[in-house]
């Protein structure tokens, strides 16, 4: 069976991550905002400035880090292109929204309406690269970018396809961030401790080839929708691949408290803040570490090998990624 | 012979299970009406395929808890759902899973407070219940499905991708049994959406007609139960999915090609993956949305993949309307009644042929042992997709 590799990457996100060396000197977000904006690229540079203006920020972003990640790759013709994104472009949502209720239904205009389907950026993309090929976009909260991840991974390992563009996306909008810390489930006045948001967009093309510039080799994904016991979904998933967690030289999560077995864990989330398809960010950390063969300031790295990146949300899902140095 | 189906179950403007809604397609009654449970100001100036029980009503007849955040995306999905499981009589394991699809997902909740919920404590629940992933989540706890769950949200494709990747897993071995399909409500957003692209129609739709004015939104779910050849051997298996393709217009955000060339390639590639010829497709149950863009793309799409030799083909969404990431299931469903009943649906509605081509779709009911039936879903962002359906005695 083919393996599958990681052969371009780009990421957008409050940090400075177009920028590859950056990571070793990152710093933690202070949390003491609700929402952390992204270090912009110059859009300019790679779409219309009439362009610019309709997008929000989710196609934006996604738009820059394909095309960079493509770059990247060495430009390969695509078999696929897919996306996941939990909230998708909530902006346009909003707009749309606000539309309706302002003016009362009438006069309104379907930009904002067109651009809120969850597949727009994948259709964007596919459009700027006039892009016949398989297009699929997964929308299934922290579950949403794993989902397009394993899409990707099952083509590959089949013999289905050789060249995969993946991506996760999001954005928020300033209703649904009043919204959300109105529940607590993010941070707000009323609840300081929930979790402060941020958005990106992390690319990777994936290929069954080894090459020089390979950063790392995506060796298993699964995914539950709920457990009761995660260390068993870890245990079995590692057993699978015929490994233990002795194999893993550190644990990448979005958990704040995890503890197995003592071994070494970073939390990307104090990185990049949190979103659904923060695990990007954390794909992103993992497969320049291992390429690198060093990890963020405050991390000790002696040999990196085997990073397993572990995600779990309240909402239901729980994920776990392998990448393997190449 | 690829994946085996052993349940399906559905909810539409024609029936709330699969017996309501066949017995609706053989006595050519379609589904369309008036709006009655949303007050928009578009209410006389369109025409639905409403379900016609409203949220609590069906909380009740689900018996559900009516103080849960239960949107009524989810509420449809679930009622489809539970007949499709029920008639594939499965035991939900480690190796079943669930992928559905939806576009709306808890909007239809949302769209009511979203502005609002500071001084609606109350309601405040639906806040987190309006992303696409809950819908599903809902869905899968209902079953008790805990292994692999997600959803997918291509538009007015989406409900056959979903299809389309439950056949690929089960194919590969990922998956022993997973259910399939999709489901979407009415709304605000997308009725005001649709009209704001000046694609609705204030008659019933016309698809494949020369004067057709547009579509009427429909609501809907629809599932699907595959599953490996180890666990279809000692059940009776409704019909196979044979063969699928998804492809990418890459024309426009929402218009189609003029060449149909997205829905072209879907199409061949379906053909191609069910190691079949054209001309062995004897039914294609057609996206046939009745805008003037859809069908005239679809219908040049048709007239290339089948060299100007168009099987007998149908829309039946002037039945149901357009279910929009629903679609693809429940036109599933349709295709497998077609297979199993030896059936092929009309094109209800339909006077003038497209000046284009000569290109006459089913007016009536035809009696047809049909061995493959083709499926088309095509929606925004270019997004085509076709799937192919066999008969047990294929």
């Amino acid at each position: 069976m083919p393996k599958v590799y990681i052969n371009g990457t780009a990421c957008i996100s409050a940090q400075d991550s177009l920028n590859k060396d950056a990571f070793v000197s990152m710093k933690a977000l202070d949390f003491s905002e609700i929402y952390y904006p992204v270090q912009s690229p110059q859009y300019k540079d790679f779409i219309s400035p009439a362009m610019i203006r309709r997008m929000g920020n989710a196609v934006k972003n996604g738009m820059v880090a394909s095309k960079l990640a493509l770059q990247d790759a060495g430009e390969p013709e695509l078999d696929a292109i897919i996306t996941g994104t939990g909230l998708g472009c909530i902006k346009d949502s909003e707009q749309f929204l606000a539309g309706i209720v302002q003016n009362n239904e009438e006069h309104l205009t379907p930009t904002s309406f067109i651009q809120s389907t969850h597949n727009t950026v994948g259709a964007q993309i596919a459009l700027a690269l006039g892009c016949k090929a398989y297009n699929m976009t997964y929308s299934q909260a922290t579950l949403s970018m794993p989902s397009a991840l394993y899409d990707a991974f099952l083509q590959i390992k089949v013999g289905e396809s050789k060249h995969i563009l993946v991506g996760g996306i999001d954005e928020f909008a300033p209703v649904t961030l009043k919204n959300l810390g109105l529940v607590g489930y993010i941070k707000s006045k009323a609840y300081p401790l929930a979790p402060s948001v941020s958005e990106g967009a992390s690319f990777f093309v994936l290929e069954p080839e080894k090459k020089e510039q390979s950063y790392a080799e995506i060796s298993g994904i699964k995914m539950l929708s709920k457990t009761e016991n995660p260390i068993a979904f870890v245990h079995s998933f590692l057993a699978s691949l015929d490994l233990t967690l002795d194999d893993i030289d550190w644990l990448f999560t979005n958990q704040s408290q995890l503890n197995w077995q003592g071994k070494s864990t970073l939390n990307y989330k104090v990185y990049s803040g949190e979103f659904d398809t923060d695990i990007g960010f954390g794909i992103w950390l993992a497969a320049h570490a291992l390429k690198q063969q060093r990890l963020p300031e405050g991390h000790d790295s002696t040999e990196l090998n085997r990073i397993l990146i572990y995600t779990a949300d309240s909402r239901g899902g729980h994920c776990l990624i392998l990448l393997t140095k190449c | 012979m690829k994946v085996g189906i052993t349940g399906m179950g559905i909810i539409s403007a024609i029936g709330n299970n699969v017996n309501e809604n066949l017995q609706a397609l053989l006595e050519a009654k379609s589904g369309i009406s008036t709006i009655e449970h949303i007050s928009t100001l578009h209410k006389d100036a369109i025409k639905v395929g409403e379900i016609k029980y409203s949220n609590e009503e069906l909380i009740e007849l689900l018996n559900l808890n009516p103080e849960s955040n239960y949107t009524r995306t989810s509420l449809l999905g679930i009622w489809a759902a539970r007949e499709a499981v029920a008639q594939a009589g499965i035991k939900i394991d480690s190796r079943t899973g669930f992928i559905s699809a939806t576009s709306v997902g808890g909007m239809d909740r949302s769209e009511n407070y979203f502005f609002d919920y500071e001084a609606l404590p109350e309601k405040q629940k639906y806040i987190l219940s309006h992303d696409a992933g809950d819908v599903s989540f809902k869905i899968a706890n209902d079953l008790g499905v805990s292994d692999f769950v997600t959803t997918i949200s291509t538009a007015c494709s989406s409900g056959a991708n979903a299809i389309m990747l439950g056949a690929r897993m089960i194919l590969a071995g990922e998956l022993d049994t997973v259910i399939v399909g999709g489901t979407d409500a009415l709304s605000k957003f997308t009725i005001n959406g649709f009209k704001s692209l000046m694609i609705l129609s204030d008659t019933e739709n016309t698809p494949f007609d020369q004067n057709r004015k547009g579509l009427n939104l429909g609501e809907g779910a629809a599932y699907l139960v595959l599953e490996s050849a180890k666990r279809t051997l000692d059940k009776n298996v409704l019909g196979y999915v044979e063969g699928w393709g998804n492809a990418n217009d890459a024309y426009h955000q929402t218009a189609s090609s003029e060449t149909g060339e997205g829905a072209a390639l879907a199409m061949k590639k379906a053909i191609q993956g069910a190691g079949i010829s054209p001309r062995e497709i004897d039914y294609v149950n057609a996206h046939g949305t009745a805008t003037v863009n859809n069908d005239l793309s679809e219908g040049r799409a048709l007239l290339e993949v089948f060299s100007q030799q168009v099987p007998s083909f149908s829309s039946t969404k002037p039945f149901t309307g357009h279910t929009l990431a629903a679609a693809g299931a429940i036109e599933a469903v349709y295709s497998l009644l077609a297979l199993r009943e030896k059936v092929q649906f009309p094109n209800l509605n339909f006077s003038s042929p497209m000046e284009e081509f000569s290109l006459l779709p089913l007016t009536q009911l035809r009696k047809f042992a049909n061995r493959y039936v083709l499926s088309n879903s095509f929606g925004f962002g270019g997004n085509c997709s076709s799937l192919i359906f066999s008969s047990v005695y294929a």
